[in-house]
């Protein structure tokens, strides 16, 4: 446990030095550079912005909004991949249909769906979750299916001497035995659904009265308030690092780094 | 040949063919073998003869194309847990899984209460107390295959079946191994089938030998009339390897 | 070194011969889709500026919403852009150095509802989502003149907006599904009230309380100041545009009819009778600055129309 405290905290440090290095010469660019604080604000006023966002409360909710949203459409599209999985490995037809859906809809840009969403989904919180659901599926889907080939057979071997159900063989082999594609696949699941969500808040608008992030940005573009603008993609990083770091780091290395086992 | 006792694994009549594109490949036929319980049986034979199939017939992991494998008298169509295969690879555990973990995997489908766990006498036993929560990637080669002996005896199977499991190791390892197979054998007299290249590895462990020729037929089955401890003459020893190399060598046609 | 020196004088010609009257002066115009742009198209097409000023070079840029375009003027791509009195008033207010030069059109513009529950803006609740191009558009700060002139309240509806641009808004709207009104401007506005159930709930000008200017003309201060005589020609060209639309409307419907999948007549029709009018007058820019100088959407107020007007010399 103290080790993995400490690789955290080695890794944390390193990442701030790094930040803190890119935010100097972001400050030397201000400074050198005299821009006009519309095109390229300070540090400073950015932070002011920051503060002055969430003491006005409403960045605060919509940093919740964001997260639920994500969450949400994380959960029921790793759900529907796992459905997928289960079909693909059950049959020879269910494995083409499934390899057929993902290369239609995997190099689709959730974006490019938007027309269509609106018009079955209307403008509200269940198309945003629609959007980050089809982000999610297909890159997970598809390491599910390279986790699961990738079992060795031996491992399968033993669980049917141990005459394992399929719900156990599912739960005590399969599942663990592919783990570190499993992870890849919400890692690459993750990023992708933040990016769609963010985009897709832009143009959605104040969803559940206050909007998401995506939302905050967009109204301080619109407005010209750039250091506001800038406040909302500091935020949009910090999360995505945190999720990075805290979340799937520590799973990693509570699973795959400590079993040993890496893609 | 055969001890009259009850016998416990029964093969009758096996055959098995490998089918590919475009020709058929015909392992074993017609092969029948009586195994005694409590027996421990060596097979030896030449690469490719057929043992691993036999093995993965024996525990129902392949079927058969023809025959039966009958267990106490009743035919058995599916793996089960009371027939256990231990298999050459070298990643046979869990990596998921403590290495108490995996033993204790066996023992899961047993329904024991926590003191009646073999576990920790078969961590003692195999000298791996000290590791019992590592990981099998912080292993060495002999700890993992210690490991996996611990836990394929500690399902209580009737029928050990095991596919050349010390191949890979070196010769200090490989005695060591040998003996603590012996031990947990004296101990637990469960039935073993126990396929490999090495005569040598045969001879000391095996009760009985059979040898198999390339063909997938059976050209000896006797027992193994060296005494199991204490010293038994070189010349003994050197007069079996020699008729057994023999068969064996004689067996492979070029 | 005697090299260099030859090679700078070449430089320098040449950089101080782009700026001959009959040289190569370029502009970057940027100009948005919809009827209201239609001198622009006509400017375009008929190649008026380069009557005026032969030799100059034009860029036409599409951009794809009016704050693509404030972005772009920003940073020093665009001279010269069309959009709404509000949006160009909020990039004043940050600091923004442009001013409006021309007015381009005045559009009958309001808000179309499909609902039969939503007759007055009384009626509208949390859940019934409006679409409009986006915050701080010209739509959205009538949306809120209405809501302070019926409601009491201008930023009411801030919280239920859905951004859309217009083909989308009306799609959304024409669905009849969450989107319950769109405040649009034409065509869209003509082309949803002619469909069964639509109906308008707020027309700009009542929200305004009189006559506007919906899309005007800005200019960079670099532009106008370095070349304020193209810039009046500019302005000229755009004005005759407008005349010929309104003169010749048959011949302009000729031209314009590639950009719209609308037919020829219904075309002609919503030129002629439906509200547009094109007009080199700027209207309703002091209400404008009023308005949301007192709601909060502007920090400063100009404390004289030559730092966001360019009056136009007399013709």
């Amino acid at each position: 446990m103290k080790y993995l405290l400490n690789r955290i905290i080695n890794r944390t440090l390193e990442r701030f030095m790094w930040i803190g290095l890119l935010i100097l010469i972001w400050i030397s660019a201000v400074w050198i550079g005299s821009f006009s604080p519309l095109v390229l604000p300070s540090p400073y006023q950015v932070f002011m912005s920051l503060l002055k966002g969430f003491s006005e409360g409403i960045l605060g909710k919509q940093i919740l909004i964001s997260i639920a949203l994500v969450f949400t459409g994380m959960s029921i599209g790793t759900l529907i991949a796992f459905a997928f999985l289960f079909l693909a490995v059950s049959s020879r037809m269910g494995e083409s249909f499934v390899t057929t859906l993902t290369a239609i809809f995997h190099p689709l840009a959730g974006i490019a769906l938007l027309p269509v969403v609106i018009l079955w989904f209307g403008t509200g919180a269940l198309s945003i979750i629609f959007i980050i659901i089809h982000s999610v599926i297909w890159p997970m889907v598809t390491n599910l299916l390279m986790g699961y080939r990738s079992i060795p057979e031996t491992y399968k071997i033993v669980g049917r001497n141990y005459q394992l159900s399929s719900f156990k063989m599912f739960f005590k082999i399969t599942l663990p035995g592919s783990f570190p594609y499993i992870l890849a696949g919400l890692k690459i699941s993750w990023a992708r659904a933040w990016r769609a969500l963010i985009s897709a808040e832009m143009i959605f608008g104040a969803v559940f009265s206050s909007g998401g992030i995506g939302w905050f940005i967009f109204s301080k573009r619109v407005f010209m308030d750039t250091p506001g603008m800038f406040a909302g993609i500091v935020v949009v990083i910090v999360i995505g690092v945190l999720i990075e770091d805290l979340v799937f780091g520590v799973i990693e290395n509570r699973t795959v780094r400590r079993w040993g086992m890496s893609v | 040949m055969k001890e009259s006792s009850d016998i416990l694994l029964s093969l009758k009549n096996i055959t098995k063919n490998f089918k590919s594109v475009d020709s058929s490949l015909t392992v074993l036929k017609n092969l029948s073998i009586d195994i005694n319980r409590g027996e421990f049986v060596s097979i030896l034979g030449p690469s490719g003869c057929g043992k691993s199939t036999l093995l993965k017939i024996c525990s129902s992991i392949i079927k058969q194309d023809a025959g039966e494998v009958c267990v106490s008298n009743v035919i058995v169509n599916h793996p089960d847990r009371t027939r256990i295969l231990m298999l050459q690879d070298d990643n046979q555990l869990f990596p998921w899984l403590t290495v108490k973990s995996n033993i204790s995997f066996a023992e899961e489908f047993l329904e024991l209460k926590r003191r009646e766990s073999k576990v920790p006498k078969l961590l003692e036993l195999a000298g791996l107390s000290e590791y019992s929560d590592y990981y099998p990637h912080q292993l060495s080669g002999g700890m993992k295959k210690r490991t996996a002996l611990a836990r394929a005896f500690a399902g209580n199977p009737e029928i050990l079946l095991m596919d050349e499991p010390f191949g890979s190791l070196d010769a200090k390892l490989k005695i060591k191994l040998q003996k603590f197979l012996l031990e947990i054998w004296n101990k637990y007299r469960m039935t073993i089938l126990f396929v490999t290249h090495d005569i040598d590895e045969a001879l000391r462990l095996g009760r009985r030998i059979i040898i198999m020729n390339d063909s997938g037929d059976i050209i000896c089955d006797e027992k193994n009339t060296l005494p199991r401890v204490g010293d038994f003459s070189e010349d003994e020893f050197f007069k079996l390897y020699r008729k057994y190399y023999s068969l064996l060598t004689g067996s492979i046609s070029l | 070194m005697r090299i260099l020196t030859v090679f700078s004088i070449i430089m320098i010609v040449f950089s101080s011969c782009s700026n001959n009257k009959s040289g190569d002066i370029s502009v970057t115009i940027a100009d948005q889709y919809g009827l209201a742009y239609a001198p622009l198209q006509i400017l375009k097409e008929k190649k008026l500026i380069e009557e005026q000023i032969p030799g100059i070079k034009i860029n036409w840029v599409k951009l794809g919403n009016t704050a693509a375009i404030r972005e772009a003027v920003l940073g020093g791509k665009v001279d010269i852009g069309f959009m709404g009195i509000p949006p160009f008033l909020i990039g004043w207010d940050k600091g923004m150095e442009w001013k409006i030069f021309t007015g381009l059109s005045k559009a009958q513009i309001g808000l179309v509802t499909w609902r039969e529950d939503l007759n007055t803006l009384n009626d509208f609740g949390p859940a019934d989502r409006i679409a409009l191009p986006q915050p701080g558009s010209i739509q959205h700060i009538l949306l809120s003149m209405a809501a302070e002139k019926y409601l009491g309240e201008s930023d009411v509806f801030d919280n239920q907006l859905v951004t859309m641009k217009h083909p989308d808004g009306m799609s959304a709207l024409l669905s009849k599904r969450d989107v319950a009104a769109h405040f649009t401007s034409p065509p869209y506005i003509m082309m949803e009230l002619s469909e069964p159930d639509m109906k308008l709930v707020v027309d700009g000008k009542e929200a305004m309380g009189s006559d506007f200017t919906f899309i005007a003309g800005m200019v960079t201060n670099k532009f106008s100041s370095k070349h304020p005589d193209v810039l009046s020609l500019i302005r000229k060209s755009i004005s005759m545009a407008g005349e010929f639309i309104m003169k010749k409307p048959e011949e302009a419907v000729a031209i314009l009819k590639n950009d719209y999948s609308i037919p020829e007549e219904t075309l002609f029709s919503y030129l002629t009778e439906g509200g547009l009018e094109y007009s080199h007058e700027v209207e309703g820019l002091p209400k404008f600055i009023n308005f949301m100088k007192t709601e909060g959407y502007l920090e400063k107020n100009p404390e004289s129309m030559d730092e966001i007007f360019i009056e136009q010399d007399n013709k």
